[in-house]
């Protein structure tokens, strides 16, 4: 955490860091968490020089008592235990048992601000801490004395020999073993769970964080830090304190309740159980780090439990401690102590591998479902994977229609005139009534068809393996003109202002007359087009396979400039916000400034990029070989989203009323909501779906290999 | 070419035939701080057409940083950022530009280049605060704007902001603070208002100098809707609510004049921080 006006609080926090890394630190603050101001008598003032403060050394710039330094002839000082914000810890021997050896915790407050304020504050302190010697548990450190001396408070407390878990876990370099994790979250729930229930009002601790847990060397688990430094650090405006990274996000507006403790647990526990500390990330984004994400060795059921103590809505977090504990402990119980014991031979933290969910999707325990991010999106500003394994999970949809044609449909149907057009390996170009699906006409080519049609007035044309480029009247499906390449055309047509562009394997970009087929201009690239056109700006921008994106004069076809990507470009570019989008088989999704070529952005899959590139409301959807659909924030080029497949993604996605269409050579088409990647419906075609969807009227066409072109409900 | 913190608080406000990519950068030390621990950067040129007979690139490459209070001066820190962003931008954007004959992938992304080059500068920062045993590395916000032609490429960290007035006279943010309250607002915790008035509006959970690495926000944007270009510390948006903002750039027809009236304007409001501004014009 940073902070750039220093004030009291922040001068606290910033010094709270522990000095070199002392194995030991006492059980030492104590308090009671709930906000609730009663007056407070104003105490004495402190700040008196004195004979001890003479003596002080210093410790991160905080003056602390020499060894050997003697409190209320009784308590002998030590050693310095840790420095905090408003207090230091020392180990002290009490003399008052001369015949043992015995150590007790001396906290000493300190006030880095002294102002009109202080004695409200000490004041406090000392009612927090008198609540705090009423209590009684195994795991909260007993208070044996309390008294101020020079000016200064005391605290003496039992002294806890152990290790706080922060310190564990700096140590081991890597995550703790999930069954440790899982007892010593079990005894945390156990202490909440008293503080929780205390009479008459709950204790909040507010302050759970693993430096706040010590194992001590009986592996019993003591909470420490009961708070009284946010007793002290509380404003005027209201108390706003927490440790950023582990507290809930209410805390922050001022909520402090049991619930809060819960999440901040979950948070403890992530961070034990990844060792990724969230004080380094952006805040409260758990839900995009699943644990399981950053170390597949953890069980679903205890992920489960950390998303469901994690999330940000009270409401749905876990409704006690109790139930934490329940769960956790049902947890432990299945888990084999053969299976503890390799989980305890050390666990490598790993990055960004997909979890898998379990496959039949059971609930855990009776009790919690698996965590599924795709369940809904939480608030975020980092991309979510989602990931799904087995894709016969989610719900189909209604087949309105199918058409047979005689061969695969590898093309992309267009609706024009009330009418569907599709191309088909079979050669032909088929016309259907779009609601009905019943056959109009077909029109032969003379070879199979893998470019995809477009309707413009009363023609539509369409590109054929026969070198052909063909227009066909709308009504009949006579043809009206045909073009010749000189090698297959792969390349789909594209209309603008009354002129047709077009490539072919023959490595020319052509432009011609769309109602005539007479020819405007061509271009010569360097390898096969088979990418098609999009305009601005009086440009037509198109790709080629020598890896180059054309930006050519529309009019005349004059070279306006041309960008050179890291392999061939098939994908057909999209225009948006000045950018032309385009993918490579360099498996780059590049997105190149209209005027200057520059590269704005770009955007690695981990496969070719063949899929074009759709935007919508500031995204930018495409696919990739890789299997991939992935969703980008148009501005920035970052994920915002990616949902995998079984197969490769080369159809293009098309975006209506909040859903992304498309279909993947897993042989399903897909319906996702566009906001989160989420999965609305599949629906199983029996071939693979490289075909882009047409949406209109609330039906979906598409095309499959299975030679079939089908009508879904959207 | 370069134009560094003019100290000018008089700009003349006489109206004048605007050049695209006409500019005036100000800071000043606000009416409770000591030290003036922002610092900024400005160069623009034109650069001579690539391909095809088209026009000119006007080119502008504009650096605001806000150093942090520590034990690091905030001073050094912001200057260590803004001299490192711009000589690193100067390196792999604009010489490559002015050798270049087309456009390629080779090159990288322009805003993969920007946010190396804010990586670097955040390296930097790291690497002063393990010089010296037991100092925490001296910390920064920055906040980088590059236009070409019709196009912005920007990078981000922290809570210093961009912004685009439109010439429909809408103010736009294009940057989002890395700051504990927008990412309350974010997840719908705080409303805007509460933001304001909060006492953690100061608390960034991301800026340079505190990891071996930062995260860096980018962003690109076309021009051609917009009049005016804005960078600031929070020294101004915290004193001066965005409406006047909106205000003072829509009638202040010279960036000069516009960035000073901004100054006085968060002065008037307190000028509790360092105020620093830089106002570009894009008619």
């Amino acid at each position: 955490m940073l902070i750039k006006r220093m004030g009291i609080n922040e001068t606290a926090n910033v010094g709270g860091k522990r000095e070199g890394g002392t194995a030991d630190i006492a059980a030492a603050e104590v308090g009671v968490g709930l906000g609730a101001a009663a007056h407070i008598e104003p105490s004495e003032h402190i700040g008196h020089t004195s004979q001890l403060d003479a003596m002080r050394n210093t410790v991160s710039g905080i003056p602390t008592l020499p060894r050997g330094s003697m409190l209320l002839d009784r308590y002998e000082v030590e050693q310095v235990l840790g420095v905090g914000g408003m207090s230091i810890v020392y180990r002290a021997r009490d003399l008052r048992f001369e015949q043992v050896l015995r150590y007790c915790a001396v906290k000493e407050m300190f006030d880095t601000a002294p102002d009109s304020t202080t004695g409200q504050r000490i004041g406090n302190f000392e009612r927090e801490a008198s609540i705090l010697a009423t209590l009684s548990h195994t795991s909260i450190p007993k208070i044996y004395d309390y008294f101020s001396q020079d000016g200064r408070i005391y605290l003496v407390m039992e002294y806890i020999d152990g290790k706080d878990l922060e310190t564990i876990l700096e140590n081991r370099q890597q995550p703790m073993p999930e069954d440790d994790v899982l007892r010593w979250s079990i005894q945390i729930c156990e202490v909440l769970s008293y503080l929780h229930k205390h009479q008459p009002q709950p204790i909040v601790f507010r302050d759970m964080k693993p430096s706040n847990v010590m194992i001590d060397t009986s592996s019993r688990v003591m909470l420490v830090d009961f708070g009284i430094a946010k007793v002290f650090q509380s404003d005027k405006k209201g108390t706003m304190i927490g440790t950023e990274g582990y507290s809930p996000p209410e805390q922050y507006r001022g909520v402090s309740e049991p619930r809060g403790d819960i999440y901040a647990l979950g948070a403890t526990m992530h961070h034990l159980l990844t060792g990724s500390d969230p004080r380094g990330e952006t805040p409260f984004t758990f839900h995009e780090r699943p644990p399981r994400r950053l170390n597949p060795r953890i069980s679903p059921a205890t992920e489960a439990i950390v998303m469901r103590a994690l999330e940000y809505d009270m409401s749905r977090r876990w409704a006690s401690v109790d139930e934490v504990r329940q769960a956790l402990l049902s947890v432990l119980a299945q888990r084999s102590p053969t299976e503890a014991a390799a989980l305890g031979a050390g666990v490598q933290p790993m990055i960004s591998s997909p979890a898998m969910p379990p496959a039949n999707g059971a609930a855990v325990n009776g009790a919690v479902a698996p965590w599924s991010p795709s369940r809904e999106a939480q608030p975020g500003t980092a991309a979510m994977d989602l990931s799904v394994a087995s894709p016969l999970i989610g719900e189909t949809t209604t087949m309105l229609w199918s058409f047979n044609s005689e061969d695969e449909i590898r093309s992309s149907p267009c609706l024009h005139k009330g009418l569907v057009f599709i191309g088909s390996y079979d050669s032909n170009l088929y016309a259907l009534n779009a609601k009905s699906g019943d056959f109009v006409w077909k029109a032969a080519t003379e070879n199979g068809i893998a470019s995809s049609p477009i309707g413009w007035e009363n023609l539509v044309f369409v590109g054929s393996e026969d070198f052909g480029v063909y227009a066909f009247d709308v009504v009949r499906g006579r043809q009206a003109w045909v073009f010749r390449t000189g090698q297959p055309v792969r390349s789909s047509p594209r209309i603008n202002n009354g002129l047709l562009y077009i490539g072919s394997d023959d490595q020319h970009i052509y432009c011609l007359e769309a109602k005539s087929g007479r020819l405007v201009w061509k271009y010569r690239c360097w390898m096969n087009v088979r990418s098609s056109a999009a305009f601005a700006k009086g440009n037509a921008y198109i790709g080629s396979g020598d890896g180059h994106m054309y930006a050519l004069d529309a009019g005349n076809g004059a070279l306006r400039w041309k960008f050179r990507a890291g392999g061939p470009v098939m994908s057909t570019p999209t225009i948006a916000d000045g950018l032309v989008i385009f993918g490579s088989m360099d498996n780059n999704l590049y997105a190149v400034d209209l005027d200057s070529s520059w590269a704005a952005w770009k955007f690695r899959t981990d496969h070719y990029i063949t899929s074009s590139p759709t935007v919508s409301a500031g995204r930018v959807y495409f696919g990739s070989v890789d299997g991939y659909l992935y969703c980008l924030d148009l501005k920035s080029g970052r994920l915002v989203w990616k949902y995998k497949t079984g197969g490769q993604v080369t159809s293009s996605p098309r975006i209506f009323e909040g859903g992304v269409y498309f279909g993947s050579v897993d042989e399903y088409v897909y319906c996702l909501n566009a906001a989160n990647g989420s999965l609305r419906w599949q629906f199983k075609t029996f071939g693979p779906v490289p075909s882009t969807p047409w949406i209109a009227d609330g039906i979906v066409y598409i095309g499959s290999t299975d030679n079939k072109l089908y009508a879904l409900a959207v | 070419m370069k134009s560094k913190s003019k100290e000018d608080n008089q700009a003349p406000n006489s109206p004048s035939v605007l050049a695209y990519l006409q500019y005036a950068a100000l800071r000043d030390r606000g009416r409770e701080k000591a030290a003036n621990e922002d610092n900024t950067f400005a160069l623009t040129c034109q650069l001579p057409s690539q391909v095809g007979g088209g026009a000119e690139l006007p080119f502008g490459l504009f650096i605001l940083a806000d150093g942090v209070s520590g034990q690091h001066g905030g001073e050094a820190a912001s200057a260590t950022a803004v001299q490192k962003v711009a000589s690193e931008a100067v390196k792999h954007l604009l010489l490559p530009l002015l050798a270049e004959q087309e456009a390629s992938a080779a090159g990288g992304a322009i805003t993969d280049i920007l946010s190396d080059a804010v990586g670097n500068a955040n390296s930097a920062l790291f690497a002063l605060g393990n010089a010296a045993e037991g100092v925490s590395a001296p910390a920064s916000t920055i906040v980088v704007a590059l236009v070409v032609g019709q196009r912005l490429y920007a990078a981000h960290v922290g809570d210093s902001r961009i912004y685009l007035q439109g010439k429909d006279g809408q103010l736009r943010q294009l940057t989002s603070d890395h700051s504990m309250v927008q990412r309350l607002v974010e997840m719908g915790q705080l409303t805007a208002a509460e933001a304001t008035l909060s006492d953690q509006r100061s608390v960034l959970y991301r800026a340079l100098g505190q990891a071996t690495t930062v995260e860096v926000d980018t962003y690109s944007a076309t021009l051609a809707e917009c009049s005016r270009l804005l960078l600031c510390s929070d020294g101004l948006w915290s004193m001066v609510p965005d409406e006047q903002i909106a205000t003072v750039l829509n009638t202040q027809s010279h960036p000069a004049s516009a960035v000073g009236q901004l100054i006085t304007a968060a002065n008037q409001g307190g000028g509790e921080d360092n105020i620093s501004a830089i106002v570009v014009a894009l008619d």
